[in-house]
């Protein structure tokens, strides 16, 4: 019989069964109700779209693609890619200056890193800022974050890795470790050699692409993303190498988003790829490692969920990791969006509607007070310690400094 | 990873049980395949509870209050024995010649004031239908398809002095006040000591009463240290060579294995996927557990629309709470909730602390 027996739609579109629940728990309906929010951007407006493109609304930009109206349906609809699909799709809204030079993290990267000391003195100064308030519309208060003089890859090519590291492991270090913060990229290579691992970088790693989808640049973030599956399968060895991520966001981009939103086959990739936490956790509880900490280690540490890390539902990795470090006495924060949402809190329309969104997160930080913040997505890093008086550290530099 | 109890499902059962056993110092983890059913409930439960088993609930983080008649949105009175939200109810449901007015908020369209209305007329009372015009609450309807329960809760929570607006406005009308319940507890506290004789009607999901309840039982969990595996769903198992449960694999974690020594399926029942169905058969989906149902598919249903349908009564067999697979007992696994069957507020309670209860004294 040719009857089909299970119901299949694209993004479950047919699953939805009208609850609301998603737009209940988004983060931005609470503050910007001119958003039409998960159920009636997604699902809702979706079944007129595939009639037509002209139901198509440029207020879906407002959608932070947090997807926690996917964490929170309870029928399984992927809510959030639908509404990024729709996006990439339909529309026709032209790239502001001022979104390319965001979303274009790796080209503003290189331009910054030979005069970060330059570049950054200049974007913390008021004058500066004011320009790029008045001409980018990049919001005055957001603190811009910092240029390293040194790339990652510079340091990385100069650096000696112990002798005798018998397994490898290849690093997508994401443009943040690269431009802007590449001590997490030590620190990652200190935890790997400790482990027994030689790292290895990527041949030709391209920006994710994860900032060029949110800033309707999705062609291009297509072309990086068919350079890194072919990077990453080359360096797998038939799929025996990982490749590691510190990145939440990086690691859901090319595991998860590539395929549903960039149409990329990601099959003989998507089971090497994985987040930094996830593979130290594996080597310490499940292959046995051992890694010598330091004595007297008293941490009061607080973790922050990342959206995408809530999205991929590992972050019981990075929490289980923590917690093998004596000495630490770990809170877990209620999962709350921090706002940031990448490039999105940088711009002036978004400013405040950004530090709304992470007001409960900011405040239950206070009430915890922990020595610092741990945290696996770089923006969120930004975006707390612009908004409180705490430092974020990642859980794999935590880890390389308890370490002997 | 390895902890002493997983609960599958964290709806009202799972939660119960998980936050009890992390009380009673179990290790313990929920995995949680989104949102529960709680959201559809009006928080009224049917059916009684014991002095114990209140006590049990409020260290739950759940507050319990006290029933009467209710209204649901279709405009029936219901009698509850207990409610989750504070409400004032009716003691009877003979209305006759009481004065009644309905309010709505205007643009709210989860309220149907007329079904309401001829529900209480139904009964004897004689009734008006008002509009609220709450200046302030206009910024909310910007988006009016999505100018909801919870939405509208949430703003009158963060401005009181709305709520006093809409005091003094309902104040005005005499005999029984109704309201939309869209209230969440604080700004509902100062309805109810304001105004005498108002009563809260349910509105169209996702209410707003079990909203709070949602977000005080997930805080109550995390504050004792339990682990929630948020938007996870459990989609296989193994067993070991006893016919014990070893472990429960997810969707997201891969073929990271879950283990604990004891599991608690809380899964609920076809609408969060506790049990599964296509045109030949239904089945529960982590375990294949032995399910009672007719196996003939005309008789899972019932032509009258309004009737109780037969598959809301279908579950997983259980043997003194725990489940059955191949009509053997699986001496780790419990059942709790709606997957068991007939599922109710009052269900997921009882349920949830016996199989707490069996937990505790097996060791």
């Amino acid at each position: 019989m040719g009857m089909q027996k299970e119901n299949i739609s694209p993004n479950e579109l047919e699953q939805c069964i009208k609850c609301t629940i998603c737009t209940a728990y988004c983060p931005m309906v609470a503050v910007r109700p001119q958003y039409p929010g998960p159920k009636a951007a997604g699902p809702d407006m979706e079944r007129y779209r595939l009639k037509s493109e002209a139901y198509f609304e440029e207020t879906l930009k407002y959608c932070l693609n947090c997807k926690r109206c996917e964490v929170a349906c309870p029928s399984g609809v992927k809510i959030a890619d639908m509404i990024q699909e729709a996006r990439i799709e339909y529309s026709n809204a032209p790239v502001k200056l001022r979104d390319w030079i965001l979303a274009n993290t790796d080209f503003m990267g290189s331009l910054a890193s030979p005069f970060a000391p330059v570049v950054n003195a200049i974007t913390g100064l008021k004058p500066a800022k004011a320009l790029m308030e008045g001409v980018l519309k990049i919001d005055h208060r957001r603190t811009f974050p910092k240029y390293s003089g040194e790339k990652f890859e510079t340091w990385f090519k100069k650096n000696i890795q112990p002798e005798g590291l018998e397994k490898v492991i290849n690093y997508f270090h994401g443009c943040f470790v690269q431009y802007n913060y590449p001590q997490l990229g030590k620190d990652f290579v200190k935890v790997c050699n400790a482990l027994g691992y030689k790292v290895n970088l990527l041949e030709g790693e391209k920006c994710c692409g994860v900032a060029l989808v949110a800033n309707g640049m999705a062609s291009k973030a297509k072309k990086n993303g068919k350079n890194n599956v072919a990077a990453i399968e080359k360096a797998s060895a038939g799929g025996q190498v990982k490749t590691v991520a510190t990145s939440t966001s990086c690691t859901n981009m090319i595991r998860n988003e590539y395929g549903s939103l960039l149409g990329i086959d990601t099959s003989n990739i998507k089971e090497v790829v994985d987040l930094a936490t996830r593979f130290v956790y594996d080597e310490i509880v499940n292959k046995g490692a051992k890694l010598k900490f330091k004595e007297g280690i008293a941490l009061n540490l607080a973790y922050h969920t990342p959206c995408h890390m809530e999205s991929m539902g590992w972050q019981v990795y990075s929490i289980e990791m923590l917690k093998l470090i004596p000495g630490v006495k770990l809170t877990v924060l209620d999962s709350n969006c921090c706002g940031i949402s990448g490039t999105y809190g940088f711009k002036k329309e978004n400013y405040e509607y950004s530090q709304n969104i992470g007001a409960a997160l900011f405040k239950n930080i206070e009430r915890v007070n922990p020595d610092f913040v741990a945290c696996d997505c770089e923006t969120c890093k930004w975006q707390i310690e612009m908004s409180t008086s705490y430092k974020v550290k990642h859980p794999i530099s935590i880890l390389a400094e308890a370490i002997e | 990873m390895k902890y002493d109890v997983i609960v599958i499902g964290g709806g009202l059962s799972g939660m119960l049980t998980a936050i009890s056993l992390q009380q009673e110092g179990k290790k313990t983890a929920v995995i949680s395949a989104g949102e529960s059913t709680l959201y559809f409930s009006t928080g009224a439960i049917k059916g009684s509870l014991s002095p114990e088993e209140i006590t049990r609930l409020e260290n739950c983080g759940v507050k319990i209050f006290k029933g009467g008649f209710r209204l649901t949105p279709a405009g029936e009175l219901v009698k509850a024995d207990y409610s989750f939200s504070p409400c004032s109810a009716l003691e009877k449901d003979d209305l006759t010649g009481l004065k009644a007015t309905v309010f709505n908020l205007a643009g709210f369209s989860d309220f149907p004031t007329a079904l309401v209305a001829a529900g209480l007329e139904k009964r004897g009372a004689e009734c008006t239908i008002k509009e609220l015009k709450i200046k302030g609450l206009e910024s909310a309807r910007a988006n009016l398809t999505e100018y909801r329960s919870t939405t509208i809760a949430r703003e009158l929570e963060s401005k009181p002095a709305l709520v006093e607006e809409i005091i003094a406005e309902v104040s005005k009308a005499e005999g029984i006040k109704v309201l939309p319940a869209v209230f969440y507890e604080g700004a509902q506290i100062k309805v109810i000591n304001a105004l005498k004789d108002v009563l809260f009607a349910g509105t169209i999901p996702p209410t707003a009463p079990t909203f709070s309840l949602s977000q005080a039982l997930k805080a109550a969990y995390l504050s004792k240290g339990g682990f929630i595996f948020k938007g996870e769903r459990a989609v296989n198992s193994s067993f070991t060579e006893d016919g014990l449960v070893e472990a429960v694999y997810c969707e997201r974690l891969g073929n990271e294995p879950l283990k604990a020594d004891k599991y608690v399926l809380a899964t609920g029942s076809f609408f969060s996927k506790g049990l599964v169905s296509n045109y030949d058969k239904i089945w529960e989906p982590v375990f294949n557990l032995d399910v009672k149902a007719p196996e003939k598919r005309l008789d899972w249903l019932s032509s009258n629309f309004w009737a109780d349908q037969p598959y809301m009564a279908f579950g997983v067999v259980t043997s003194e709470g725990k489940a059955v697979k191949d009509g053997k007992v699986i001496n780790n696994l419990y059942a709790v909730g709606s997957v068991t069957g007939e599922g109710s507020e009052h269900k997921s309670i009882v349920t949830a602390f016996e199989t707490v209860d069996r937990i505790i004294k097996e060791k």
